[in-house]
């Protein structure tokens, strides 16, 4: 096997997770500081991870939001930007990281295109409705649950494909 | 047979392969494609024709083979119809001719060409018609066909890679690399595909001079700097498809799939250098083995250093013919002739490089050769190969000639390869000189250069080439310094006069084959024309001509101009047949990706479905989701288990796993207003904390789904959807919430995923949820009322409980997060509470009237399901103003019946046909569901009947002709149980 061909998926347990839907944009409430106000981009934690996201446009995601940011999520709301909306269930997220995630999840879409100038995007991964943000080192995933069985067999089944290429 | 004269080595590799062909054990060499080893070892016959079983041997080199097809590999890794001429060598590979019983020598079946002049186009269409087809189809199936289908399919899935580039240049021959180059020095992302393993082209065979150097060193120098570029080169890789502006490539390394990639490239512009495609001039008996191609006898004696002949003669309509004798003889082949279709005067006269041909021939008659002009090869001679050719002047006057010889290679001129360009009807023009067609228009985003643009000669294809190059970078926006164009020296412009076919006699015309591997003969044309069928496209499906594995790749441009010819016109009116993807053949393994075998479609899984797996649940697709259609532990099959489980809820109570249901959130201020819109019904008038059975339609009227809509909170609703009708209703919304309701106070957000859902249902389910979820919700379950729902916690997680029914009894409806569904379920199974599935909730819904996606099945308007109250209330939404339609009031249209069979006894089933009495009418309506009723004893049904045969006590007829039933049924109200529902708002 060729190590640059290696990669890791890693599913994550639930954690509460949050989406905020606006109105209409630009609109009042919102922080042009601490929201990512050009779709496709994302605010991260102190370990990397993206913890808002605006996947698609006038929709963010919020990723095991502290308390501070689902109080800014609510003053956008009572400012009648958009409206918060608890989605804790939803999404799987998964990572996957490694020399290899980028020829995998190639496999599925080309990734240069897709995040060319973005931080995330809404995606069909393998068939699967997915959120993808780059991450150091790989790609972390949200992928919608009832999907997320056949993704991760999906996506095993190429990782083994590419990898035995390589043997 | 001919013993090869030499063996030079390939240049691809040295070493030797050891192969079987039909079971007898051959060598090659390392490099060999099948179709070289096999010439090399003396074998010629290498297939049969589809129809006639006629003796074929090898007519070209590459992808225009349409002969020498092969199975490959052993059982469950066996792949037909795969072409010798693209199959590279490896060591133990097992080939396998086919259409031939028993052997490829011996073929029983080759009987039927004694019949050729029965068998012509259109013998199937009239003949195999009495006393039925079904007659003759067995053995006309076994006799049909390419190859054997593999039963079974252990390929390996092929890997996928998504690119994005903004050019995709295919072909990698002189002006590919040209355009290649110019737009990558230009700062375009290039990528540049190559169906050959070695990128060059013409270039292998043509040794030209090229920016001062050979051919060789300007390559290496080339491919230096477009790696330097970062031009992604992909060997071995067809472009197969271009699903507008997305190609398919497909890279089958050694021609067989294997550790094959299926690329997927998303290309701002397409420039088509895929070059040209030599094509044959038609003689009788033109599909002898030995009658070949004269640029596969080049390629082969470059490529492979194999002479595919001792004794030549060649026949061509151009200059090139000349070159290429001189190259063979150096080879070590004998050249006896060149037949030259054009005059003297057409060939040399007023040219500019006359006296280098003029040299050129004297040179080859030097050597030997002699040169016919204004001579056609008319027979080829021989019974199982080319024994010798026979020539006639074109003018009248002259004496026939007869030359012996084992090969005729043939030559009539290049057809540019134009499949993506014909599959997207992109226009083409006539290009006399050429004798083919090329791309008419080219947008920036589709262009054609080199040989695939008409310009035959390398330095003409090479600067074509860097122009297109350069157009292309401009249209993507590259706007840096394409350089210059390179300057080459070359074989000299062809000179063509087009001649497609030899003067033949009518009857010999059964012997002049056109489409070598469907047996498409020149009478065949003569036929289709006499039948009526006069246009190139109807032509092509009346004949079979050009549909074969090759895609008409040595036909379809010849094919054209004969045409032409038997109708009198030009080959400009008669036009080209369009080709269709996939341009080179692919396994269907390659396809289907992997989407496959356990993949073959994605599911959607609830949170419950390893319960339903580990505990007997039968699990069945429902859209993609995966739904428990029965326990297994109700009963010993599914009926047995259904009628059990609706049994036990009806007495007692059940649990059904309903987290497939869509469930949408509408938020906003706008949120009531926009329901309105997308309802029949006027979900602003629902209290908070009620919820409402609410349809929406289609633009045109007709039902599109249904559901409950609950009001959360003044500015919330939650739209429940039907599960296999989820995504579709959530695009629905969406379109609409984007289109009609931007930048207004309304959201839509898909939360499906983000509840489960479980259904308690039956007399027993109040109690059992207050034994269950606690003090807290004692009060609640008390006082909710039929359709009011509340909210709260259970072992810490939100929890939503609304009073609802789709069973006729008292049921609720437990909305939980995905985390905290199994242990919900588990304890509910533990107080006594079963499961139930799809089949036993049938039944329920049946007695009750409810409908499902049979009677919602997108024909059927509110109306005629009986909801007159839901459209009265309701005031303008989506679809609503074409109910009004004239159409939709007549008495013909379909109205939601329920019907109970006549006797009280007899089954009856769903797709009945029914009918106003036993004759077979034509029809009044059908059964969309039927269920044997364990609460009522007999069998019951819903049924879309005509409006004016629907009045209830009527009695029509169930007729069932698949499976030999007829059932006089009673027409009743669709509500079969529990009519003033008592039962479930106790």
């Amino acid at each position: 096997m060729n190590s640059s061909d290696t990669c890791h998926i890693e599913i994550h347990g639930q954690d509460r997770v949050l989406e905020f839907a606006a109105f209409h944009w630009p609109a009042s409430g919102f922080d042009p500081a601490a929201w990512p106000v050009a779709p496709g981009g994302a605010i991260r934690d102190a370990t990397d991870q993206a913890c808002l996201l605006h996947f698609a446009p006038h929709r963010w995601l919020a990723a095991n939001p502290t308390n501070e940011m689902e109080q800014q999520l609510d003053s956008a709301a009572h400012a009648g930007a958009g409206v918060k909306l608890d989605v804790t269930g939803k999404w799987q997220r998964i990572t996957i990281t490694g020399p290899g995630a980028v020829r995998l999840l190639a496999s599925a879409i080309e990734l240069n295109a897709t995040l060319d100038g973005r931080d995330c995007a809404a995606v069909t991964l393998f068939d699967c409705p997915a959120i993808i943000a780059r991450r150091n080192g790989g790609f972390e995933l949200w992928v919608q649950s009832s999907y997320s069985v056949d993704f991760l067999a999906t996506a095993g089944r190429f990782r083994a494909m590419l990898q035995h290429a390589h043997e | 047979m001919t013993a090869p004269p030499l063996r030079r080595g390939t240049r691809l590799g040295s070493g030797t392969l050891s192969f079987t062909f039909d079971g007898r054990r051959y060598t090659g060499q390392v490099g060999d494609c099948a179709a070289s080893a096999l010439l090399a070892n003396g074998v010629r016959l290498m297939g049969r024709s589809v129809k006639y079983r006629r003796r074929r041997g090898l007519l070209g080199a590459g992808p225009e083979e349409p002969n020498a097809l092969f199975t490959v590999g052993t059982q469950a890794q066996l792949i037909p119809n795969v072409q010798a001429t693209q199959l590279l060598l490896r060591e133990g590979l097992t080939l396998r001719s086919q259409n031939r019983w028993p052997s490829l020598q011996v073929d029983l079946a080759s009987l039927l060409q004694a019949g050729g002049g029965l068998f012509g186009a259109g013998f199937y269409y009239k003949t195999f018609m009495w006393p039925s087809w079904r007659s003759y189809e067995p053995l006309i199936r076994r006799l049909a066909g390419l190859g054997d289908a593999p039963l079974a399919c252990d390929l390996p899935m092929p890997a996928t890679e998504h690119l994005d580039c903004d050019v995709l240049v295919t072909g990698a021959g002189p002006a590919g690399l040209a355009a290649a180059l110019a737009a990558a020095r230009a700062g375009a992302r290039i990528v540049l595909c190559e169906s050959e393993p070695l990128c060059g082209g013409e270039l292998e065979f043509e040794r030209g001079r090229i920016d001062g150097q050979d051919s060789d060193s300007w390559l290496a120098a080339m491919l230096t700097e477009l790696d330097r570029l970062g031009v992604r080169v992909l060997t071995s890789t067809t472009v197969v498809a271009d699903n507008h502006g997305e190609f398919i490539a497909h890279a089958e390394p050694g021609g067989l799939p294997g550790s094959n990639t299926v690329y997927r490239i998303r290309a701002r512009t397409m420039i088509a250098a895929a070059g040209a495609l030599e094509r044959p001039i038609i003689f009788a008996n033109n599909d002898l083995p030995g009658v070949m191609l004269l640029g596969a006898a080049e390629r082969y004696l470059a490529r492979y250093g194999t002479a595919v002949g001792r004794d030549l003669v060649l026949f061509a309509n151009h200059d090139r013919a000349y070159a290429s004798a001189q190259r063979l003889l150096v080879g070590g082949m004998r050249v006896r002739a060149i037949v030259d279709a054009r005059t003297d005067a057409h060939s040399a006269v007023g040219l500019s490089d006359g006296n280098a041909l003029q040299s050129l021939k004297g040179s080859l008659a030097t050597a030997g050769v002699e040169i016919l002009s204004a001579s056609a090869v008319t027979i080829a001679e021989g019974g199982r190969a080319v024994r010798a050719a026979r020539i006639a002047p074109l003018a009248s006057g002259g004496h026939e000639r007869r030359i012996s010889c084992d090969t005729i290679l043939v030559s009539g001129g290049w057809s540019p390869a134009l499949y993506a360009d014909l599959h997207g009807s992109g226009a083409h023009a006539y290009a006399p000189e050429l004798g083919s067609f090329v791309a008419a228009a080219q947008s920036d985003w589709h262009i054609h250069a080199g040989a695939a643009n008409g310009r035959l000669d390398l330095a003409a294809a090479m600067s074509d080439g860097h122009a297109a190059g350069t157009r292309a970078a401009a249209a993507a926006g590259a706007t840096g310094d394409s350089g210059s164009p390179p300057q080459a020296r070359g074989d000299p412009p062809p000179r063509l006069a087009p001649f497609a076919r030899s003067p033949c006699p009518l009857v010999g015309e059964k012997r002049q084959f056109i489409d070598l591997q469907n047996d498409v003969t020149v009478a065949d044309l003569r036929i289709a024309l006499a039948e009526g069928f006069s246009d190139i496209e109807h032509v092509k499906r009346y004949t079979t001509l050009g549909i074969g594995t090759d895609q008409g790749r040595s036909s379809a441009v010849v094919g054209a101009a004969i045409l032409a010819e038997l109708k009198g016109e030009s080959p400009a009116i008669v036009g080209i047949s369009r080709s269709r993807p996939p341009y080179q053949p692919v396994t269907m393994r390659s396809i289907a990706g992997f989407h496959h075998g356990d993949a073959v479609m994605i599911t959607r899984r609830t949170p419950l479905h390893d319960w339903h797996a580990a505990h007997g649940g039968v699990l069945e697709p429902m859209g993609l989701w995966m739904r428990p259609r029965f326990y297994r532990a109700s009963g010993a099959n599914a009926a047995d288990a259904a009628v059990a489980e609706a049994r036990r809820v009806r007495a007692h109570g059940g649990i059904a796993d309903s987290s497939t249901l869509g469930k949408l959130e509408i938020a906003g201020p706008e949120a009531a207003a926009f329901l309105d819109f997308m309802y029949l019904g006027k979900a602003s008038t629902i209290r908070v904390g009620r919820s409402r059975y609410m349809v929406s339609l289609r633009e045109d009227g007709m039902v599109l789904d249904d559901g409950l809509v609950l009001r959360l909170a003044e500015d919330r609703f939650l739209a429940t959807t039907s599960s296999g009708h989820g995504t579709h209703m959530l695009s629905h919304f969406e379109h609409y919430q984007a289109a009609r309701w931007s930048a207004r106070g309304a959201t839509v957000t898909d939360l499906t995923d983000a509840w489960a859902v479980i259904v308690a249902a039956g007399p027993q389910s109040r109690s059992t949820l207050a034994q269950l979820l606690g003090a807290a919700w004692q009060g609640p379950l008390a006082q909710l009322g039929h359709m009011d729902f509340t909210a709260g916690r259970y072992a810490g997680q939100d929890l939503r409980l609304l009073r609802a029914s789709f069973s006729g009894e008292l049921a609720f409806e437990l909305h939980c997060r995905p985390a905290i569904a199994a242990r919900l379920w588990e304890a509910l199974n533990a107080a006594g509470l079963t499961p139930y599935g799809l089949d036993a909730l049938d039944i329920l819904r049946v007695e009750k009237g409810y409908l499902v996606s049979s009677e919602l099945n997108g024909q059927t308007t509110p109306l005629d399901l009986g909801m007159e109250a839901l459209v009265i209330s309701s005031s303008a939404c989506l679809g609503q103003a074409l109910l009004d339609r004239p159409a939709f009031h007549e008495a013909s249209r379909p109205r939601l019946v329920g019907l109970r069979a006549a006797d009280g006894r007899a089954p009856f089933l769903a797709g009945a046909q029914l009918t106003i009495d036993a004759a077979p009418t034509r029809p009044c309506g059908y059964i969309t569901s039927s269920v044997y009723s364990p609460t009522l004893g007999e069998w019951l049904g819903l049924a879309l009947l005509a409006r004016e045969r629907a009045a209830e006590g009527a009695t029509v007829m169930a007729r069932d002709p698949l499976r030999g039933r007829n059932t006089p049924v009673r027409v009743v109200s669709p509500v079969h149980f529990d009519p003033t529902s008592a039962r479930m708002k106790v």
